[in-house]
């Protein structure tokens, strides 16, 4: 069975005789079930819309709850009543109308100078495709304008029709639905035959097409129900059933047009009938939209609001948003991720529990048919699960079964079998904001209950360990596959699209472990060097140096092709790359991590994307060989300063204090000269903030004055730039500094004071957030109040920017997802717009931006 | 192009906008919402960082704090006296500046303003000509100069109709009336560029009255207002003021390609006009209506599309993720086709050593 395409879709409004044909019952009981819990006839569950009960058949197609997928009714309503949505422009309408001969208000020069505006706007004008494409373009933001132009156009010039000569009546439009023609009131009876009779031709002008949609329409007589299956009951735990919002809602409309039957027939006064009548365009409007402006909301028993149609459709949680857009996928799990630097940064090493759940197409060809007999036939772990034969069948594998299904299995079936190792799988972290937040990896099957991952591809990922879950979908289709293996590895997705550089790169450990290995005096003997080689999986030893000792740098070199030549200025001195042997210089974060360097780059570039894999993973182990043996600790003692640190702390915070008063005494003596441009109370603040955050930088350089590389592993990190900064350690061994609040000192509060703890006009640094103590000393009440003041603002900052910039986010995607590269290099969109003419003016590869630029 | 350039070109049928987007998007994620990065100069604080981005690519009238850079006509920019009386014809003062103190008689309708001498001289105005200023400047009031350096206002309202409350407000206005320079224009720097060349960066902005300014270089005046070009210079400036605008204010915390910028503003002005990102604009503006209703304002968007019978050929993405149809993007977009001559490598392989061996058969045959 070939699925069928659709081509187009044309959206229309309903017309009643539509409505009628397709209704297979008029309901007319408000009630759902009797009794027995059988649905009653021409009831709101009636068993010819279809069944949402196993076991009861649909009485117009004979189908069950699977096969049938329902059938609408009809409610014939006493009194047409108003589409509340199409109420705006049924008032536009009247108003560019005669209320006596129902023709369009222009006469026959405007008439004519309004078709000479539209043409080519006109359906009537289309020849040809090219044609029509332009008139889809401009028919929207043609439309709105149109119709209201055309009513200040005639209605002010015009005093009368110019057809019957009628006065041109005033129409008033009342929200949601209520009209009046020279302060009487409009029945919707009366608006119905207004409407039906403008012309097809005045239509056009206003953009309608009247062969396909009359304005009639707009007004309702009969209401389509929809099948029970789009507003299923549920039976509660208590037996009890419960209906939809939507049957709620369409009872209250047939119970009120029963009423309004009953006091027609009875001859009731036209007031009370009225009042009926408005109470069914109540009902039927709020059936449509719950939250129309002006309208009370319809509420259920326990007072919340229904969920009525429009309902259902808005927003995040509607039927497009949540059910279209967004779509539930089988083949996939999720659990907490793990670090695991054995795996190579395109493997995904995954638990055998879900290996087991998952299964993989295979199709059965003469090549592999030996082979997935053998894997029907095993008991254990990959085995297959399912075989699909021929003929479409698809028959579960038991051990009862094995040998039946392996001997009668032929090319052409598919087996589907476990998840293996090597089988391609996408891996994927939420919030998926960039493309790299979605990769393919290589399945190692690995015992315990984690997703493990090697560490170079968390920054795409954006993930860390924390507690962090992970999604992963197997592909199905051999298309797929292929896709997922060529485009989406990893090690494909080294550089970024965002800028080029690479953004899978080495890390905190791995970082000071190549430190500690290209170091200028680091040499091991003949035993260490080979052992280390050997972790990597390199059997060969480079040249010895003195004594027989081999250089760090020369088995790090051990990495890196035999062509290979760099030379750049880091931070850390200059390093030379000589034909594949690091001859100066130390591999410092600013190579492997910060991205300004071009050493990963350049060796992505020549070697290619087989190369990274194997290097990042190669140099990670061997960092980590080198971070092990050297011994990288951390504890309490690094933080436990000496006193003649203390003492010096305590001299950089005294004056920073005396200069504070100084600057203060001026300010209040008015000696205080503003630089140019300044008030003089600014001039203060900006002034006194500076010397206050000065004394964090003092600190900082007393740090790197007085502490020892070798003996300190928290000051080793920061100085490497693998984790953590000087600032961290000034805090928790020092002093933590000037507390800030939206870019100033801390500074609001009760008063003359920030809290009742200080004295009142209390000026001095310590009562707007300058806190001497650190965190290994600990703080004082005061200073614990305004750190917290510091961390509550950044908090608050932090969730109200993830909210901005999801937005901004998900408007730059609808804004922009349909455009694509033409063959021409030019981006154009999906109506085949023209965008770019070059894509970035030389059509490159956002990817290959830095590469590009090399020589 | 050389072959090392093409292995580093664009592939054919990549969902760029997808790319581009996700590049600006995903980098605002880790941006601090509101931060004032020029403390410590006290000129030019302009809006960074994502209020900015967002202000830009709303492609809002008037941004939160519209700057312009202003250089001098050539043969005066290195003319520092020049550069300092220009700015005096730029920078805006109201008469609220130049008063030293003031008092208002509310009941005779009369204000009486002694104006400062010293700020008079330094923005280079005599009383008489403030006196005209005013005049022409704000209806029925009558000045007069009354002392060296007083003048009185009186409002002209014969019957006393006014309500006090009102005479109140109309002094305020008359106080924040402009007698120098340009209105918008509140204040005026003079910097100095590479070449020894003043320039002015100004806060506020009004490029049509700027142009009225002689001294000025009309062909080197930039305001950080997009829109505000596209108004005096057209869509091209305009796409070149996004671009620069934009490029700045994402450079100022991570580090991005140009060629995604160029793309946002080209998306913003191919049209002719500046559209926003989002509803109003660029969204808007798409033929698909299920594109638009997934967006924002989903009834809205059927509704009208059912009154004018819209139709939805389903060919962008949003569309075809709705229906469940393969997205003509990337992959998607490409159809994989075999050479006829290729055909037998697919045979399965006993067959196709057969064939083979018949050839090589053939082939020996042939040479024998």
């Amino acid at each position: 069975m070939k699925p069928e395409v659709i081509d187009y879709i044309r959206f229309s409004v309903m017309p009643d005789y539509l409505i009628k044909k397709i209704s297979v019952a008029k309901i007319s009981i408000p009630e759902t079930y009797d009794d027995e819990g059988y649905p009653i006839d021409a009831g709101l569950a009636d068993q010819r819309l279809g069944v949402v009960d196993p076991g009861l058949r649909c009485k117009t197609c004979g189908g069950n709850l699977k096969t049938c997928q329902g059938h609408f009714g009809h409610i014939e309503l006493v009194r047409p009543v108003i589409h509340p949505f199409y109420a705006k422009v049924i008032y536009l309408l009247l108003q560019v109308t005669c209320y006596k001969c129902h023709r369009l208000l222009l006469d026959a020069d405007q008439l004519k100078d309004v078709k000479e505006d539209l043409k080519g706007f006109l359906e009537e004008d289309i020849t040809n495709e090219e044609e029509l494409k332009d008139y889809m373009d401009s028919e929207k933001r043609l439309n709105e304008k149109r119709i209201s132009s055309l009513v200040s156009k005639s209605i002010k010039r015009m005093s009368k029709c110019p057809y019957c000569g009628a006065d041109i009546a005033k129409i008033k439009f009342e929200r949601p639905t209520t009209f009046y023609i020279d302060n009487e009131r409009l029945r919707p009876d009366v608006i119905k035959e207004w409407l039906s009779n403008i012309s097809d031709e005045d239509l056009a002008v206003l953009g309608i097409d009247g062969k396909l949609l009359r304005p009639e329409w707009f007004i309702i007589t009969n209401l389509l129900v929809p099948p029970v299956s789009v507003r299923p009951s549920i039976i509660l735990e208590n037996g009890e059933r419960s209906e939809d919002d939507l049957t709620h809602q369409l009872a209250g409309i047939i119970r009120v047009n029963r009423k309004l039957q009953q006091d027609i027939e009875s001859g009731a006064p036209q007031i009370i009938i009225d009042d009926q009548w408005e109470l069914l365009q109540y009902h039927v409007s709020v059936y449509f939209d719950n939250e129309l402006p002006g309208v009370p909301v319809s509420r259920h028993r326990s007072g919340r609001a229904l969920k009525n149609l429009a309902q259902r459709l808005k927003g995040k949680e509607g039927r497009l948003r949540y059910n279209l857009s967004g779509k539930r996928v089988n083949y996939s799990a999720r659990t907490v991720i793990v670090p695991d630097t054995s795996l190579n940064i395109s493997e995904l090493g995954v638990p055998k529990r879900i290996a087991q759940e998952l299964t993989v197409p295979v199709n059965v060809t003469e090549w592999n048919i030996e082979a997935l007999k053998e894997l029907i036939r095993r008991r254990e772990f990959p085995t297959a699960v399912y075989v699909i034969s021929n003929d479409g069948i698809k028959r579960k594998v038991t051990d009862a079964n094995r040998e039946d299904i392996a001997n009668g299995l032929t090319v052409g079936s598919v087996v589907e079998r476990q998840l293996m190792d090597g089988d391609i799988v996408l891996f994927n972290r939420q919030p998926t904001l960039h493309r790299i937040s979605i990769m393919a990896h290589r399945v190692r099957v690995l015992p315990g209950r984690v997703f493990r991952l090697n560490l170079p591809v968390t920054t795409p990922y954006n993930a860390d360990f924390d507690g962090d879950e992970m999604n992963m979908h197997v592909p199905q289709s051999i298309p797929a596959r292929a896709e997922a293996l060529v485009l989406m590895q990893p090690k494909d997705c080294i550089l970024s699209p965002r800028d080029g550089k690479p953004i899978m790169k080495l890390q905190e450990d791995i970082v000071i472990g190549l430190y500690l290995l290209t170091n200028d005096d680091r040499y091991f003997d003949k035993r260490d060097a080979s052992y280390l080689l050997s972790l990597v999986g390199i059997f060969e030893l480079p040249e010895p140096e003195k004594n027989g000792l081999y250089s760090g740098k020369a088995i790090f070199s051990m990495l890196l092709p035999k062509d290979f030549n760099y030379k750049e200025e880091t931070k850390k001195g200059v390093i030379e790359i000589k034909n594949g042997k690091l001859i100066k210089g130390v591999i410092s974060s600013e190579n492997v991590r910060s991205g300004k360097s071009l050493f990963l780059a350049k060796l992505y570039d020549k070697y290619g994307s087989d190369f990274m894999d194997s290097f990042l993973q190669k140099a990670t182990l061997l960092a980590l060989a080198v971070t092990y043996r050297a011994g990288l600790t951390i504890g309490m003692k690094d933080y436990d300063l000496s006193e003649e640190l203390i003492k010096e702390k305590d001299k950089i915070i005294k004056e920073t204090l005396d200069e504070a008063e100084k600057i203060r005494q001026e300010y209040k003596e008015g000696r205080l000269i503003p630089e140019p441009g300044y008030k003089e109370k600014e001039y203060y603040t900006i002034k006194l903030l500076q010397i206050l955050s000065k004394s964090t930088k003092r600190a900082e350089e007393l740090l790197i004055n007085k502490l020892n590389e070798r003996e300190n592993s928290p000051f080793l990190m920061a100085r490497l730039d693998a984790r953590g900064k000087l600032s961290n350690l000034v805090e928790m061994s020092l002093f933590l500094g000037q507390q800030m609040v939206r870019g100033k000192r801390t500074h609001r509060g009760y008063g003359d004071r920030l809290i009742p703890y200080l004295s009142k006009k209390d000026k001095t640094p310590r009562a707007h957030g300058f806190i001497v103590d650190s965190f290994m000393y600990g703080l004082d009440p005061i200073e614990m109040i305004m750190h917290a003041m510091g961390s509550r603002a950044s908090m608050q900052a932090k969730s109200l920017v993830t909210a901005v910039s999801g937005y901004l986010q998900r408007r730059l995607i609808n804004s922009m997802q349909d455009f694509y590269i033409e063959k021409d290099l030019s981006v154009r969109d999906s109506s085949g717009r023209l965008i770019q003419t070059v894509y970035g003016g030389d059509g490159i590869d956002g990817m290959y931006e830095l590469v590009s630029k090399l020589e | 192009m050389s072959k090392k350039d093409n292995k580093y070109l664009i592939s054919y049928g990549e969902a760029i906008g997808t790319v581009t987007a996700q590049s600006i998007g995903e980098p605002t994620t880790q941006m601090v919402l509101g931060s004032l990065h020029s403390a410590g100069t006290s000129l030019t604080i302009t809006t960074t960082g994502l209020p900015r981005i967002i202000e830009i690519l709303d492609g809002r009238k008037v941004p939160k704090k519209p700057s312009m850079t202003l250089y001098l006509e050539k043969d005066i920019a290195k003319d520092y006296d020049k550069a300092k009386q220009i700015r005096l014809s730029i920078e805006s003062v109201s008469l609220e500046d130049v008063t030293e103190s003031y008092s208002e008689d509310l009941i005779a309708r009369k204000l009486k303003i002694e104006l400062s001498e010293n700020i008079m001289k330094q923005k280079d105005i005599t009383v008489d000509s403030l006196i005209n200023l005013l005049q022409a400047e704000n209806k029925s009031i009558s000045v007069k100069k009354i002392g060296k350096n007083t003048i009185e206002i009186s409002l002209e309202d014969k019957n006393k109709k006014m309500k006090l409350i009102d005479v109140r407000d109309r002094f305020n206005k008359i106080m924040h009336s402009n007698i120098k320079g340009i209105r918008e224009i509140k204040r005026v720097v003079i910097m100095k560029d590479k070449n020894d060349e003043y320039y002015f960066i100004t806060e506020g902005s009004n490029i049509k009255e700027v142009l009225n300014v002689e001294g000025i270089d009309k062909n080197r005046i930039y305001s950080n207002n997009p829109f505000e070009m596209y108004e005096v210079y057209g869509i091209e400036a305009a796409r070149a003021t996004i671009i620069k605008e934009l490029h700045a204010a994402i450079l100022s915390e991570t580090s991005l390609s140009l060629r995604h910028v160029l793309l946002v503003a080209d998306t913003m002005t191919y049209d002719g006009t500046i559209k926003s990102i989002g509803r109003h604009g660029v969204v808007g503006a798409k033929s698909s209506v299920f594109a638009r209703a997934a967006f924002e304002e989903t009834v809205k968007h059927f509704v009208n599309a059912s009154i004018f019978n819209e139709i939805d050929r389903l060919n962008g993405v949003a569309e075809n993720i709705l229906i469940g149809k393969q997205i003509k993007l990337g992959t998607g977009r490409v159809i994989l086709s075999l050479k006829k001559s290729d055909l037998p490598k697919l045979l399965p392989l006993k067959e196709r050593e057969r064939s083979e061996k018949g050839k090589e058969k053939k082939q020996i045959e042939e040479s024998k």
